[in-house]
């Protein structure tokens, strides 16, 4: 089989376009019909290996049907045991490489997931599809050219994000700023400065990194104004002739220097959950939209946007995907022995949110597995490109993890050690992701009744803490400038008056606290309003929470 | 205007023509660029049309300028398009021949290379300098960078269709470069001939551009070719005719020469025909050569082929043809399997001994078949690597497709559904399958695929005639068919074979016991494991009822055996049905040993099949050993039947221990019931199975508590279910016992009533086995007759008058008068004791 490169200098432009966007092609019924037969595939690798019979406790379901109702919904604990050990001899397939997760990920350092070698294939067509979509007007057109010049600004391997960037290496079809092996030696910051400098010498084509890297850089060269060593390029007369470009598009513009004006990129890829938030100022700043790739560790790529930037297509062979209504969701995180029950995606309802559930194939790891996303489907199909597919967006987290712009995850343990260690006397704290213009945590708190410290000391101290405590989280204000902490204080006695409230209304033990981690709405409208009806006793003396449990 | 004018009028407007049509549809890059090299190439003919038709003389050498400079883009600009055709951006090589171009065109407005030009008599003569010829090399350059591209393009497609595109670009540029050298030959440089290859070409372009669906660029500069020869040979013909005519016959009168003339012409117009056959056959048959005659075959396929209704003579003739036509390592034609509805490899040409695991399989859920359903196209290897409908495709499955060596796969289809699939191996030179390789096996698959359904239909209905609806296994017809064949063919040849006859053990009571649906299971079940059983070459029938037969051709009398021996130990571990286990009994013959008729071998293992089920069951007995008598044991009785006596009797002391009311009921029991089945005459086989069945009838009894069984009072409903699970529980503790399956059908019946209201079963008339109803009358007769606890025992006269009473309802009429002349004459004995 020719590669892809191979295929471009050809000129065989349709070829590579049907082997990596295809996908987008397929009816719903096509699209069913790929997932039902490798989940068959998947189910008889499942059957033979000591992970799947643990999994799927005992079960040996041979239909759609019957691997729903008989094999439980699992999380990563149900894994670590193997997955952590890394113990090859009992997964499904002999694992090509191990992958970790980025960031934290609450009980383990580490998320190790194998991947096998089918995985690793498919995803060079699947990350060419994002690098395709990413520049083309229409459909199968192919902008990308042999040895375009691609700044890849994302983690190393073992991550996810590393091995992507290996399996493009191997297609031939991309020149990496900085090359790909010497890229992995330097520090992550590093490696980004390098890149740019590589960029301003050679030319950019494509970007990939995650959108708040995007926006720093490019944030970090307005303010700059364009301030660039000019030495360097004097050897370089085309490096020369983009800068004198760049600057003579922003003197006719009458504005600062931006990065467009130097790069006429053909297309960014980003990952990350806040790229829908950063994609104006991306575009402001690059000339073009980011492309949205939503890709995780245990997953590998579960759907991409399309040359209209809105919502995401699904593909449909690197997971059995399922969908648990935002309702069963919700319901089983109140009762954890609960078993939700699931929608296949020719099943799901537009303008409503699930859960992601997937189960991998290629010989992959994971079955029934509760990524903790929350997504939306936007429409059942995009009408604008005749994509007969259902779209998505990213919607949130559910569990109690809140990400910040890729960068870090921050769990429950770390906000309330910071909040612990700032010293601040607090009756109680709850705490959400919010997004305006850029990703905050939001942190409401309920002060002590004599204290009176301002919301932007609390928030300074808390802050500190959490920079301490969180090393990506500093990351956030040195690299990205980003400090993304907002408190608010809480009229007194909200916390209480909440659960006064709970109790009244009968509620079950296990609901009467406001979570501290993503609060509903409803809640925080309550302890916001401060107009509760349940007269509040005083209190006797201040509450402390025992050692938070997960 | 003169004739030298007209044609490159003529370019020019079909220049615009085709500007025309092909700005009317939506333009990808491509088609703007060759709009933009029919627009230049445009200009240059009207030019041209200008200097011949002398329509500006005094700005001659303006226009020559004009004209040369545009003539010499003509190749930069078939660049452009070429690399516009592969999705290439123009690049830098692209420009810089514009940049070249353009100051060509200065340099030569300022009087260089151009010395002078003028027209004479629409004949333009023209003299250039040195500095002409880098102009040359310039163009030649840029076509023969296209024309690299072109074939670089030829060489890594794998796509035929795209190879075809190709090609024409190739025939394409072929016609404008010979037109072009007219331009270096004296006699043709002045006089505009180049225009002819213009036209050509772009003709040629357009139709490429303008359908999607290209016929064969082979085919049609082969029937270009040919007709070109055709047209030649005619002119020739007619103008030697003339020719001599009037160099050797000028005295001929007018008259006489117009006849003649004529007279040609007519004859030629008549010969034509034939002659364009012969010329398109000899042209054909110098490019395909020795393929020529498959080619041809299967060009015919249908008209040959369309009346035959055999799936291998169909296969015979076209996976040969196929082969050699297309030079092809190998061939193959899949068709649906009956049980699995799988397409599997059916057919191999050439043959190979390849195992079922080397055989293709597509399941009726694969994303190839599928796909060749719905598309009814073909397929290639690299197209099953990224079209996205196939995603689904396993790992196994390509792997065995690559494995497989396949280069095609090809749907055969009729009316709308998929028949067969043609699977054809790679070419034998490495190379790939061209557009005309495709369209020569599409057409040869649409014309099989009604063939084959019919072939198809008949072999279905021809199957279903020779087989047994039930057990899928061939009929008893045609197992004597069979046997007269092999018998002839033995006959004729010295050969031997042996058969196999085979009967499930106590299958009527097992039918009995659980009714004949469950006994037709038992029959499928057997066929298929006969089927999966038997080796390739033997032949496995069913004789009637539950008596099967297998023909094993050129089979020896040990082999027969041990095979037969194979089948019934397998039979014994894989059929159990409903606990009980079923078992089949064996007699093998051998021709001509045994027998020399049909009937004769027949007969010996039938002999040796119930010498079989004589000595116990579940064994293999030979025809040759049916003469020797089985050695009996003390008393004369067989060690089967001495092992069944002593359960028998264990088990009716097991039933006498629980009840001290019904102490010697059974024993009773079994007395009247065999006296009466002895009133019936019946065998004596089945006598001894109802006297064991009545000593065993109320074994189930063991279930029901003591406290009912004892129950003085009426007993209540809920009390009721145990008493009449009894029978039920009886069978299912005797069912393991194998010695005792026969007694079953009576324990388990013996409550049925002949009106159909008892139980277990509600069973009606004669439905209730002879030898429950003869237990149930002797079982009623005698529990009337004995004390019970919940009633006093009444007279044997009362009990017979209870009897009839009963009788058409709760028992058989006729046995119960049968019973009443054994039991009358006892009671009446006992009157006249009293």
């Amino acid at each position: 089989m020719s590669t892809l490169a191979e295929l471009l200098r050809q000129g065989r432009n349709d070829e590579v376009w049907q082997r990596c966007c295809g996908f987008i092609d397929l009816s719903l019924d096509d699209f069913m019909m790929i997932q039902r037969r490798l989940l068959q595939e998947q189910l008889g690798l499942f059957k033979k290996c000591g992970l799947g019979k643990v999994i799927m406790r005992g079960a040996t379901p041979s239909t759609v049907d019957e691997f729903r109702q008989q094999v439980p919904l699992t999380r990563y604990a149900d894994y670590a045991p193997y997955l952590l050990k890394r113990r090859k001899g009992m997964l499904p397939k002999t694992p090509f490489l191990w992958q970790h997760t980025s960031g934290r990920s609450g009980e383990y350092p580490f998320k190790w997931v194998p991947l096998t070698s089918r995985q690793y294939d498919e995803l060079g067509p699947a990350i060419f599809a994002a690098i395709i979509f990413s520049s083309c007007k229409q459909r199968g057109d192919i902008a990308l050219k042999e040895y375009d010049r691609y700044l890849y600004a994302l983690a190393p391997s073992p991550y996810l994000s590393g091995l992507i960037g290996h399996r493009i290496d191997e297609e031939d079809l991309v020149e990496f700023l900085p090359p790909l092996d010497e890229a992995e030696k330097m520090e992550f910051a590093d490696r980004v400065q390098q890149g740019f400098k590589l960029a301003l010498l050679e030319g950019m084509d494509i970007m990939g990194a995650i959108a708040s890297v995007v926006v720093a850089v490019g944030e970090r060269f307005s303010q700059g104004n364009g301030k660039i060593d000019i030495k360097p390029f004097l050897r370089r007369p085309s490096a020369l002739l983009r800068l004198l470009k760049g600057f003579t598009k922003s003197k006719l513009a009458r504005r600062p220097i931006l990065p467009r004006d130097i790069w006429p990129l053909k297309g960014i890829v980003a990952g990350g959950t806040d790229t829908a938030v950063f994609a104006d100022k991306i575009k402001k700043m690059w000339g073009r939209y980011p492309l949205n790739l939503y890709a995780s560790t245990e997953a590998l790529v579960v759907a991409m946007q399309t040359w209209d930037y809105q919502a995401m297509t699904f593909l449909p062979h690197f997971n059995f995907l399922e969908f648990i209504p935002e309702a069963e969701s919700f319901k089983s995180r109140e009762d954890p022995t609960y078993q939700p029950k699931t929608l296949l995606l020719n099943e799901v309802e537009a303008g409503e949110k699930y859960e992601l559930v997937i189960t991998n194939f290629l010989g992959g790891a994971m079955a029934r597995y509760r990524l903790g996303d929350m997504i939306r489907i936007t429409s059942l199909r995009n009408d604008s490109l005749n994509i007969d597919i259902p779209q998505m967006a990213f919607h949130s987290r559910v569990d109690d993890i809140i990400d910040i712009a890729g960068f870090t995850r921050l769990t429950e343990h770390v906000i309330w050690q910071a909040v612990e260690y700032s010293g601040i006397a607090y009756q109680d704290w709850t705490v959400r992701k919010e997004v305006k213009d850029k990703p905050r945590l939001h942190l409401y708190i309920e002060l002590k009744d004599n204290s009176d410290m301002s919301e932007e000391d609390i928030a300074l101290n808390i802050h500190q803490r959490l920079k301490e405590l969180d090393s990506d989280y500093a990351n956030l204000e040195s690299f990205l400038g980003l400090r993304p902490l907002e408190v608010s204080r809480l009229p007194g006695n909200a916390f209480q008056a909440y659960m006064l409230k709970q109790q009244a209304a009968g509620a079950d033990l296990a609901h009467l606290k406001i979570p501290h981690i993503n609060p509903s709405d409803s809640m925080l409208d309550f302890l916001v309003s401060g107009e509760w009806k349940v007269p509040v006793p005083p209190r006797k003396a201040p509450r402390r929470e025992p050692v938070p449990s997960r | 205007m003169n004739l030298y004018a007209l044609l490159p009028l003529l370019a020019v407007i079909a220049y615009i023509a085709l500007i025309t049509v092909i700005a009317l549809r939506p333009l990808e890059r491509v088609h703007k660029v060759f709009i933009w090299y029919m627009a230049v190439s445009a200009l240059w003919s009207f030019c041209s049309f200008v200097l011949h038709a002398e329509l500006f003389p005094t700005q001659t050498l303006l226009w020559n300028r004009a004209l040369l400079i545009l003539g010499c883009s003509a190749g930069l600009l078939f660049y452009h398009f070429v690399r516009a055709f592969f999705n290439k951006p123009a690049g830098k090589v692209t420009y810089l021949g514009y940049v070249i171009l353009v100051a060509a065109a200065i340099f030569v407005s300022q009087g260089g290379i151009l010395q002078s030009s003028y027209v004479v008599d629409g004949v333009l003569y023209w003299e250039t300098d040195v500095s002409f010829y880098p102009l040359v090399v310039f163009s030649a350059i840029f076509v023969g960078m296209a024309i690299a591209l072109l074939v670089q393009g030829i060489r890594h497609s794998t796509d035929p269709q795209e190879r075809n595109r190709i090609g024409y670009l190739l025939a394409a540029i072929s016609i404008w470069i010979l037109f072009a050298l007219t331009n270096f030959v004296p006699a043709l440089a002045n006089y505009s001939v180049d225009h002819i290859g213009n036209i050509a070409f772009a003709l040629v372009i357009s139709y490429t551009m303008l359908r999607y669906h290209l016929l064969d660029v082979r085919l049609v500069v082969r029937r270009g070719l040919a007709y070109s020869a055709l047209l030649i040979i005619l002119l020739a013909i007619y103008a030697g005719v003339i020719l001599i005519e009037f160099n050797f016959f000028p005295e001929h009168p007018l008259h006489v020469i117009i006849l003649l003339v004529a007279s040609v012409a007519v004859l030629l117009f008549a010969a034509a025909r034939p002659l364009r056959h012969l010329i398109v056959g000899l042209v054909d048959r110098l490019f395909h050569r020795e393929t020529y005659a498959y080619r041809q075959s299967l060009l015919s396929f249908s008209r040959r082929m369309g009346g035959n209704l055999s799936l291998d003579e169909v296969a015979n003739e076209m996976l040969p043809n196929i082969c050699k036509a297309l030079r092809l390592t190998q061939a193959k034609l899949l068709f649906q399997e009956v049980s699995s509805g799988d397409f599997i490899t059916q057919f191999t040409y050439p043959p190979t001994e390849e195992g079922v695991n080397d055989q293709l399989r597509f399941s009726s859920d694969n994303p190839i078949s599928i796909w060749l359903t719905r598309e009814g196209k073909t397929i290639s290897p690299e197209q099953i690597s990224r079209i996205p409908q196939l995603k689904g495709l396993w790992a196994a499955e390509k792997e065995k497709l690559a494995a497989s060596g396949l280069g095609l796969l090809c749907s055969i289809k009729s009316r709308g559904r998929l028949v067969g699939i043609l699977a054809l191996g790679k070419k034998q030179e490495g190379g790939i399958y061209s557009h005309e390789d495709i369209n020569l096996v599409t057409s040869t698959a649409n014309q099989a695929g009604i063939v084959i359904e019919n072939a198809q239909l008949y072999t279905q209905a021809t199957t279903r005639a020779n087989t047994d609806g039930l057990t899928g296994l061939y009929n008893h017809r045609h197992f004597h068919e069979r046997l007269e064949q092999e018998i002839a063919r033995g006959s004729r040849f010295g050969t031997m074979f042996s058969l196999i006859m085979l009967d499930i053990d106590l299958f009527k009571t097992y039918n009995d016991i659980y009714g004949h649906l469950a006994g037709d299971q038992i029959l499928r079940k057997l066929g298929e494991l006969l089927k999966e059983s038997i080796r390739s070459l033997d032949m496995a029938f069913r004789y009637g009822g539950e008596e099967f037969t297998i023909i094993l051709p050129e089979t020896r009398i040990d082999d027969a055996y041990n095979e037969a021996e194979r089948i019934r130990k397998r039979v014994e571990r894989k059929m159990t049905s409903k606990a009980m286990p079923l078992t089949i009994s064996l007699g093998v013959g051998t021709w001509p040993t045994d027998g020399v008729t049909k009937e004769d071998i027949i007969a010996s293992t039938d002999a040796a099949m119930y010498r079989a089920k004589q000595t116990g069951r579940n064994r293999t007995h030979l025809s040759s050993d049916v003469a020797k008598p089985e050695a009996p044991l003390a008393g004369g009785v067989t060690p089967a039947q001495r092992g069944a006596l002593s359960v028998i009797y264990a088990l009716a002391a097991t039933v006498d221990a629980k009840d001290h009311y019904t102490y010697g009921h059974s024993k009773k029991v079994s007395e009247y019931a065999v006296n009466l089945a002895e009133a019936l005459r019946l065998p004596a086989e089945r006598i001894v199975t109802l006297q064991a069945a009545a000593l065993l009838h109320d074994i189930g009894k063991i279930g029901v508590p003591d406290s009912i069984l004892n129950k003085q009072a009426p007993l209540t409903e809920s009390e009721w279910a145990p008493i009449k699970e009894h029978p039920q529980l009886g069978a299912e503790i005797l069912r393991h016992v194998v010695d005792l399956i026969n007694c079953l059908p009576a324990i388990l019946h013996h409550h049925e009533h002949y009106n159909g209201t008892g139980y277990p079963e509600g069973l009606k008339g004669e439905d209730i086995p002879l030898e429950a109803r003869i237990l149930a009358i002797a079982d009623a007769y005698d529990a009337i007759t004995s004390l019970r606890p919940y009633r006093q025992c009444l007279s044997s006269r009362e009990a017979l008058a209870e009897l009839k009473r009963c009788a058409g309802s709760q028992f058989d009429p006729e046995l119960v008068d049968i019973f009443s002349t054994l039991i009358e004459p006892t009671y009446t004995k006992e009157l006249e004791i009293k």
